[in-house]
C-alpha cells in the first residue's frame, strides 16, 4: 500500500509519514496541491490523505484533479472543522472519499486505509 | 460616535465569526502537530524497548518541535484574547500599531490561502488615539481582504502607518492595481463613518490610503 500525505503543515505530515513507516506503511508527503499532483503524475499511489484547507489549491479541488487523472484513487480528507457537512457540499461525486478529523489518530487512520483497500 | 448599527452590527458579527473560525482552525493544526510528535515520541520509546537504538538528538528534536508548537498555540490564544477584548469598550484610547498588528495576525491565515502575506513595514509613532478597537480591526481586516487579490508578483502587501496630531494614516502598497469591485461598499462606508475615517485610492501609485481621525467623546 502506497500513500501520499498532503497538508501545508510540514511538521504534521513529515511526522505522520515517519510514524506510518514504523508500521510498515510507505507514505510520501508534500505540502501543497501542486506538489501533490506532480508526485501523482510520476508515481502510483493507492490512497491520498488530504488536508481540506490549504493555501492555493484546497483539498477538495485537489481531489477533483486527482480523480480526473486517476478515477480509482482513494481519498481520505482530514479537517480541523470536524463536520461531515463540509465535505458533502464541496466533495466530488465519485463516492470514493472518506474523512477524518484532526488531530489524527494513527491507528484510526490505518484502520480506515485497510477498510478502503479491502 | 456616528454608528449605523443596522449596517455595522451584522457585518461586525460576520467578521467576528470568520476570525474565530480561522483562529480555531490554526489552533487545531498546532494541536495536531503536538499530538503527532508526542505519538512519535511514544513510537521511538517502543522501538527502543524492542532493541532499536534511541538517539538523544532525535529526542531533543522532537521536544523542540513540541515546544515550538506550544509557543505557536500560545501566540494564537493571545491574539484571540486581544480580539475578544477589543469589544470591551465602544471607544478607547488605543495604540494603533497594536491594533494593526492584531488585524494582520487575524487575517494572516485567510490571506495565506491566497498565497499572500502582509509585511507591516513601519509604524511611525506611537500612534495612540480614541477609537473603537473592534471596528478599527474590522476595517483594516476588510481593507486587507479587499486588496489581497491585487498583490503584485511578490505576493507581499506592505502596510505602513504614521500618526499626525490625532490622525493615523495607513498606506497599503505592493499592489498591481487598486481597482476593487464594489470597494468601499456599504459595509466599509458604514465603518468609515463610525470611525471618522476615509479611504483614498491612488490609482497612479497603486496605493490604498486609509486615514482615521480620533473620535472625540461626546460631552
Amino acid at each position: 500500500m502506497r500513500i501520499l500525505l498532503v497538508d501545508d503543515e510540514a511538521e504534521l505530515v513529515s511526522t505522520l509519514s515517519e510514524r506510518l513507516s514504523f508500521r510498515g506503511i510507505d507514505a510520501d508527503w508534500v505540502t501543497s496541491g501542486a506538489e501533490a499532483l506532480k508526485r501523482i503524475y510520476a508515481n502510483e499511489y493507492d490512497i491520498a490523505v488530504l488536508d481540506v484547507k490549504m493555501p492555493g489549491m484546497s483539498g477538495i479541488e485537489l481531489a477533483r484533479e486527482i480523480h480526473l487523472y486517476n478515477a480509482g484513487m482513494k481519498i481520505i480528507f482530514v479537517t480541523g472543522h470536524g463536520s461531515r457537512d463540509d465535505f458533502k457540499e464541496g466533495s466530488t461525486e465519485s463516492g470514493k472519499e472518506y474523512y477524518l478529523a484532526k488531530p489524527i489518530n494513527i491507528d484510526g487512520l490505518i484502520k480506515k486505509m485497510m477498510e478502503i483497500m479491502e | 460616535m456616528n454608528i449605523n448599527w443596522d449596517r455595522v452590527g451584522p457585518e461586525g458579527l460576520a467578521f467576528f465569526g470568520a476570525m474565530s473560525a480561522s483562529i480555531s482552525h490554526e489552533l487545531k493544526n498546532a494541536l495536531a502537530v503536538i499530538y503527532e510528535n508526542s505519538g512519535l515520541l511514544e513510537d521511538v520509546v517502543l522501538m527502543a524497548e524492542r532493541g532499536m537504538t534511541m538517539e538523544p538528538e532525535k529526542l531533543v528534536a522532537l521536544s523542540q518541535r513540541i515546544t515550538g508548537q506550544v509557543k505557536r498555540a500560545d501566540r494564537i490564544i493571545d491574539n484571540l484574547n486581544s480580539f475578544a477584548h477589543s469589544v470591551d469598550y465602544p471607544l478607547k484610547k488605543s495604540d494603533i500599531g497594536s491594533l494593526i498588528d492584531l488585524a494582520v495576525a487575524l487575517t494572516a491565515r485567510n490571506l495565506a490561502a491566497q498565497k499572500v502575506r502582509v509585511d507591516v513595514t513601519e509604524v511611525r509613532g506611537p500612534v495612540a488615539m480614541m477609537t473603537s478597537p473592534f471596528l478599527f480591526i474590522n476595517l483594516v481586516g476588510r481593507c486587507l481582504e479587499a486588496v489581497a487579490g491585487l498583490a503584485d508578483q511578490d505576493k507581499v502587501i506592505h502596510l505602513s502607518c504614521s500618526g499626525i496630531e490625532r490622525e493615523a494614516a495607513l498606506i497599503f502598497s505592493g499592489l498591481d492595481s487598486v481597482v476593487v469591485s464594489e470597494f468601499p461598499g456599504d459595509p466599509e462606508r458604514a465603518l468609515l463613518k463610525a470611525l471618522n475615517a476615509e479611504i483614498r485610492l491612488e490609482t497612479e501609485r497603486n496605493l490604498l490610503c486609509l486615514n482615521v481621525t480620533e473620535i472625540l467623546p461626546s460631552t
